[in-house]
C-alpha cells in the first residue's frame, strides 16, 4: 500500500520536472556565492564581526524566504486541485481530507524544508571562522524549520479556505506578516508605553523567536534563563503549525468544491457612477483587454485596507518622529517609519507580481486568449491593454508609496537626527529611481510568466525570483556595510555597484521577457490542446499572432 | 482476460439479489429558490444499462451527484445497493464509479502512473495494482498509451482514461455523465462498445447523454426527466409504445399512391393514412388490425405491393413527444 499517494504523486510530478534538485542546488549555491560576497566585502572590522554579520545575514535571508513559502508553494496546493476539477475526484476514493492535507504538506515540505537544510552547512561556516556558536546556529534552523511549518501550513489553510489563488496569496502574506512583524510590533509597543516585558503579545512571533534564536546566552544571564521558556515557545509555535494545518482537514465536506464566482458588473465592480462611467467607456473603446482586466479583476479590497493601514501608520511615525528631536523616541519611530516603508516596498511589488501573472494566466487557462487573438483585439492591444489596466489600477497605491518615499527624506533630513543618515538618504534615492523600473519590469516580466508557466503560483514564483530575488540579495551587501558602519566610500561604491547590477539584471530580464512574449503567443497556438474540430480558429490564431510578431514567425 | 479481476463479480442477471442497484424515494435537490429535483422515484435493477434522458438543466447531473456522494438531497432518500447514499456515503463511494461531464486530469502524469495512483487512493495493494492497472487499460483500449503523458492524448483519449480510472477499483455501479460529449463519431461508437462489454461483465451503468439514437440502441431501460420530475421510467420499449398513438406503417407500391390511399383511408381501423416521400405512411388502430390487414386490402384493390414494415419510434421523437423543452 502507498503511504500518502498525494505526496507520492505530487513528489513524483516534481521529480520529474526536476524543480526540486535546482532548488536544493541553487539554494545551497546561492548561499555560497553569498558567503563569498559578503566575506569580500569591504567592513573595517575583525573577522569575528564579519563572520556574524554573514551567519544573520544569511538567517534572516533563509527566514524571508520561509515567510513567504506558504505564498509561494502552498497558497495555490488544494486551489489548483479545485480548478482542474480533480479535487472531487479524490474524495470519490478512499482518500480522507486528512490524506489529502497531509499528502500536500509533505510533498511541499519536502522541497522547501530541502531547501532551508541545503543552507545548513553554509549557516555553518561562520562556526569555523569564529564569532558565532554551533548552538546559534542550531536554534536559528529549528527557528526556520518551525517558522517554514507554520507558513506552509497557512499557505495550505489559505488554499482551501480562498476563492482564488490571489485570495489566498494575499491572505497567506497578510497572515505571516501580521504573526511575524505584527505580533512583534505590537509587544514592542506595549512594552515601551507600559514599561514592562514585551514577551506576552510576543510569544507566537516567529520574527521574536528566530531572533531569540541567534542570541548569544553567555552575554546576559537573563536570556539566559528566558531560554526554558523559548524552546516551549517553539514547541508551542510548531503545535500551532500543526493545528492550523489540522484546520484544513476539519473543513466540511461541502466546503472543498470550487464556489460558483460572480464577475460583478462594471458599474457594480468599483461603485462607479457619472463622468466615471464616461472614462470606462472610452476605455473599452480604446483598449477592450483593459477594461477587461478591470471589470473582471478589479484590486482586492483587502489589499486596499491594508495599504492603506500601513500607509497610516507611516504618516504616523514620521510625525512622532520629527516631533521629537534630539531624543531616542526621535530614533526609534524614524526606525519603526523606514521598516513600514520598506513593508509597503514589499508588499507592493508582491501583489503587482500577483496581478501581473493572473490575468494573462486565466485567460489562457480558460482559452478565452485564443478567442481574444483571432478576434480584432489582437496580441499587440491584449499587452498593452494588460500593461494599461495594472497601470492604472495600481498608480494610486505606487504614488503612495513615492510621497512616502520623499517622507522619508524629510524625517531623515530633520533637526535632531544624526548625522551620519546620508547613507540611508542615497539609498531612499536609490529606492525611489529602482521603484519605477521594478514596477514596469513586473508588468512585462509578469505577462511573460502568465503566459509560460503552468499554473498562476508557479507564475507568480517565477515573476518574483527573476524580478524581485536579485535585487533584494544585491541590496544586502550594501545593507550591511550601513549596518556595521562602512566608511562613506565603500557605502557609495556598494550603492553604485547594485545599482549597476540591479540595472543590468533588469535590463536582461526584461529583454528575454520581451522575447519571450513575443514567441510566447505563437507557442500558444502550437501548445494548447485544440480540438481537431478547431483547426480553422488555430489557423486564425497563428495567422494574427504571425502577423504581429514577424520575428518570432521566422524563429 | 480471463484472470481479469473486474469480472469478479459477473454473474447471472437471474442470480442477482432482489435489492435493485439504485432506488430513490422522493428525492428532492433545492439551490436557493430553484429547485433541481423534485420527488424523483426512480428504480434501477442490478446489470441494467440503463439510459438518463433530459434537456440540459433537467436534473440529470444533479441526481448523479447525489448518487456519488457529491451533494446531500434536500429531501427524500436514495440508496444504492441497498446503501444509504447519506448515512453510509463512505461504502457506497467505494461501491460506485463516477465519470463527471467535465473532470479534471493530471496533465503532467503518464496515462499508468495516473491509474496507479487512484489505485493507490483506493488503497489497492501495490502488488495487485499493476495486473489491475494493465486489465482496465486493455479494456477500454489504451494499452498502447500506457506510457504517454496525459496532457498529450486527445479528447477521446482522455475520456478512455476517465472511464479507466472508474474502473480502477472494480466498482459494481457505474454513474457515466455524458460519458460521449465531445466525442468523434467513430470514438463514441468505441465508447459505446465499451458499455456493452461492461454490461455483459455484470456491472450496472447509469449513462446520461444527449445522443439519444445511441442510448436507443444501448440501453435496456431508461428514464425521462423534466424540471427536476420524473416523466418515465422503464423498458425503452415502453415509452415508446406509451407515447405512440397506435401502429404506424410505411408501404410502397409499384404505382398508383393515390388509389393505395384511398383504399386504405376507406378502412374502418385505419386512423390516417398519407403520402411521404413517394411512400404511404398508415396509422392504424393498435387493437384492430396489423400488417397483414393492410397488405389483404391492397392486393385485393389491385395495388402491386412492394414493401409493409412497421415503423418504430425513435427515442429522440417520443423525448420530443413527452417532453416540453421546459429547462430550469
Amino acid at each position: 500500500m502507498t503511504l500518502l499517494p498525494v505526496a507520492h504523486r505530487e513528489l513524483l510530478v516534481d521529480a520529474r520536472n526536476g524543480g526540486g534538485a535546482w532548488a536544493r542546488f541553487l539554494s545551497g549555491l546561492g548561499g555560497v556565492g553569498l558567503f563569498g560576497l559578503l566575506w569580500v566585502t569591504p567592513m573595517q572590522s575583525q573577522p569575528q564581526v564579519v563572520s556574524s554579520v554573514v551567519f544573520h545575514t544569511l538567517a534572516w535571508l533563509s527566514f524571508a524566504y520561509a515567510c513567504l513559502a506558504g505564498a509561494l508553494h502552498t497558497s495555490d496546493a488544494v486551489g489548483r486541485e479545485k480548478r482542474s476539477g480533480t479535487l472531487g475526484l479524490l474524495f470519490l476514493t478512499d482518500l480522507t481530507a486528512l490524506d489529502v492535507i497531509l499528502g500536500k504538506l509533505c510533498a511541499t515540505g519536502a522541497r522547501s524544508v530541502y531547501g532551508v537544510l541545503a543552507l545548513v552547512p553554509v549557516l555553518s561556516l561562520p562556526v569555523m571562522v569564529g564569532g558565532v556558536s554551533g548552538g546559534q546556529v542550531f536554534r536559528a534552523v529549528v527557528a526556520l524549520l518551525v517558522t517554514l511549518l507554520l507558513s506552509l501550513s497557512l499557505g495550505l489553510l489559505a488554499s482551501v479556505v480562498a476563492r482564488d489563488f490571489r485570495g489566498a496569496v494575499t491572505a497567506t502574506v497578510l497572515a505571516m506578516s501580521g504573526l511575524s512583524a505584527g505580533l512583534d510590533g505590537v509587544g514592542w509597543a506595549v512594552a515601551l508605553r507600559t514599561g514592562t516585558s514585551p514577551d506576552a503579545a510576543r510569544q507566537w512571533s516567529p520574527m521574536a523567536m528566530m531572533r531569540w534564536s541567534q542570541a548569544e546566552p553567555w552575554r546576559s544571564p537573563a536570556i539566559h534563563a528566558s531560554f526554558g521558556r523559548a524552546w516551549k515557545r517553539q514547541a508551542l509555535l510548531g503545535a500551532g503549525a500543526l493545528a492550523v494545518a489540522a484546520a484544513c482537514v476539519r473543513r466540511r465536506r461541502s466546503d472543498w468544491t470550487e464556489p460558483a464566482r460572480e464577475i460583478p458588473r462594471a458599474s457594480e465592480a468599483s461603485g462607479l457612477v457619472g463622468w466615471r462611467h464616461v472614462e470606462w467607456e472610452a476605455l473599452l473603446a480604446s483598449s477592450p483587454y483593459a477594461w477587461l482586466q478591470r471589470v473582471a479583476r478589479p484590486v482586492p479590497w483587502t489589499f486596499k485596507v491594508t495599504f492603506g493601514l500601513m500607509a497610516g501608520l507611516f504618516v504616523v511615525a514620521a510625525l512622532a518622529s520629527i516631533s521629537r528631536p534630539g531624543t531616542n523616541a526621535q530614533l526609534g519611530a524614524a526606525g519603526g517609519a523606514m521598516l513600514v516603508l520598506a513593508a509597503l516596498h514589499v508588499g507592493l511589488k508582491l501583489q503587482l507580481a500577483l496581478a501581473a501573472t493572473r490575468g494573462i494566466g486565466e485567460d489562457r487557462e480558460s482559452g478565452g486568449l485564443e478567442m481574444l487573438v483571432v478576434s480584432g483585439i489582437g496580441p499587440e492591444l491584449v499587452q498593452e491593454g494588460h500593461r494599461d489596466a495594472l497601470v492604472r489600477q495600481y498608480r494610486g497605491p505606487l504614488m503612495t508609496v513615492y510621497a512616502c518615499q520623499f517622507g522619508m527624506a524629510a524625517v531623515l533630513s530633520a533637526r535632531g537626527m544624526p548625522p551620519d543618515v546620508g547613507a540611508l538618504l542615497l539609498a531612499l534615492v536609490l529606492g525611489a529611481a529602482f521603484l519605477w523600473i521594478d514596477f514596469d519590469t513586473l508588468l512585462r516580466v509578469g505577462l511573460r510568466h502568465g503566459l509560460k508557466e503552468r499554473g498562476p503560483q508557479a507564475a507568480f514564483r517565477a515573476t518574483v525570483v527573476r524580478v524581485l530575488l536579485p535585487g533584494w540579495i544585491a541590496v544586502l551587501p550594501l545593507g550591511v556595510s550601513i549596518v556595521t558602519g562602512g566608511s562613506a566610500t565603500v557605502v557609495t561604491v556598494l550603492a553604485l555597484s547594485w545599482l549597476a547590477f540591479s540595472a543590468y539584471v533588469l535590463k536582461k530580464v526584461r529583454k528575454r521577457a520581451r522575447i519571450d512574449v513575443e514567441h510566447g503567443f505563437m507557442q500558444l497556438a502550437a501548445e494548447l490542446p485544440f480540438d481537431t474540430d478547431d483547426w480553422e480558429v488555430r489557423d486564425d490564431f497563428r495567422r494574427a499572432a504571425g502577423a504581429q510578431y514577424p520575428s518570432a514567425r521566422a524563429g | 482476460m480471463n484472470e481479469n479481476p473486474l469480472r469478479m463479480n459477473e454473474q447471472p442477471a437471474s442470480a442477482a439479489p432482489p435489492i435493485p442497484a439504485v432506488q430513490t424515494h422522493g428525492l428532492s435537490r433545492v439551490y436557493g429558490s430553484m429547485t433541481a429535483l423534485s420527488n424523483l422515484d426512480l428504480t434501477v435493477n442490478r446489470a441494467d444499462l440503463f439510459g438518463f434522458i433530459g434537456s440540459n438543466g433537467a436534473g440529470k447531473t444533479t441526481t448523479l451527484r447525489i448518487l456519488a456522494t457529491f451533494l446531500t438531497p434536500s429531501s427524500g432518500r436514495a440508496e444504492v445497493l441497498g446503501h444509504d447514499v447519506v448515512r453510509d456515503a463512505d461504502r457506497v463511494r467505494h461501491l460506485i464509479g463516477y465519470m463527471p461531464d467535465f473532470f479534471g486530469v493530471y496533465k503532467d502524469m503518464e496515462v499508468t502512473e495516473y491509474l496507479d495512483f487512484f489505485g493507490a487512493c483506493y488503497k489497492i495493494p501495490a502488488a495487485v495494482r499493476e495486473k489491475t492497472v494493465a486489465d482496465v487499460l486493455e479494456l477500454v483500449g489504451l494499452t498502447e498509451k500506457r506510457g504517454a503523458l496525459i496532457g498529450a492524448l486527445s479528447r477521446g483519449m482522455q475520456q478512455r482514461l476517465g472511464l479507466a480510472r472508474v474502473l480502477i477499483h472494480d466498482p459494481q455501479l457505474l454513474l457515466l455523465d455524458e460519458p460521449a460529449s465531445g466525442l468523434d463519431p467513430r470514438a463514441r461508437i468505441e465508447m459505446m462498445a465499451i458499455l456493452q462489454e461492461l454490461q455483459r461483465m455484470g456491472k450496472t451503468i447509469i449513462i446520461s447523454s444527449h445522443i439519444l439514437s445511441e442510448l436507443q440502441t444501448l440501453c435496456n431501460r431508461c428514464a425521462i426527466i423534466e424540471k427536476g420530475r420524473l416523466i418515465y421510467s422503464g423498458p425503452v420499449q415502453g415509452v415508446r409504445s406509451d407515447s405512440q398513438v397506435g401502429r404506424v406503417f410505411r408501404v410502397r407500391v409499384a404505382s398508383g399512391n393515390e388509389r393505395a390511399l384511398d383504399l386504405l383511408r376507406a378502412r374502418p381501423e385505419v386512423i390516417e393514412a398519407s403520402e411521404e416521400d413517394g411512400r404511404l405512411r398508415v396509422t392504424v388502430r393498435d387493437d384492430q388490425a396489423d400488417g397483414s390487414v393492410l397488405a389483404d386490402v391492397l392486393v385485393r384493390g389491385g395495388s402491386r405491393l412492394v414493401e409493409l414494415r412497421e415503423e418504430e419510434l425513435g427515442l429522440e421523437e417520443v423525448f420530443l413527444r413527452v417532453t416540453k423543452g421546459e429547462t430550469q
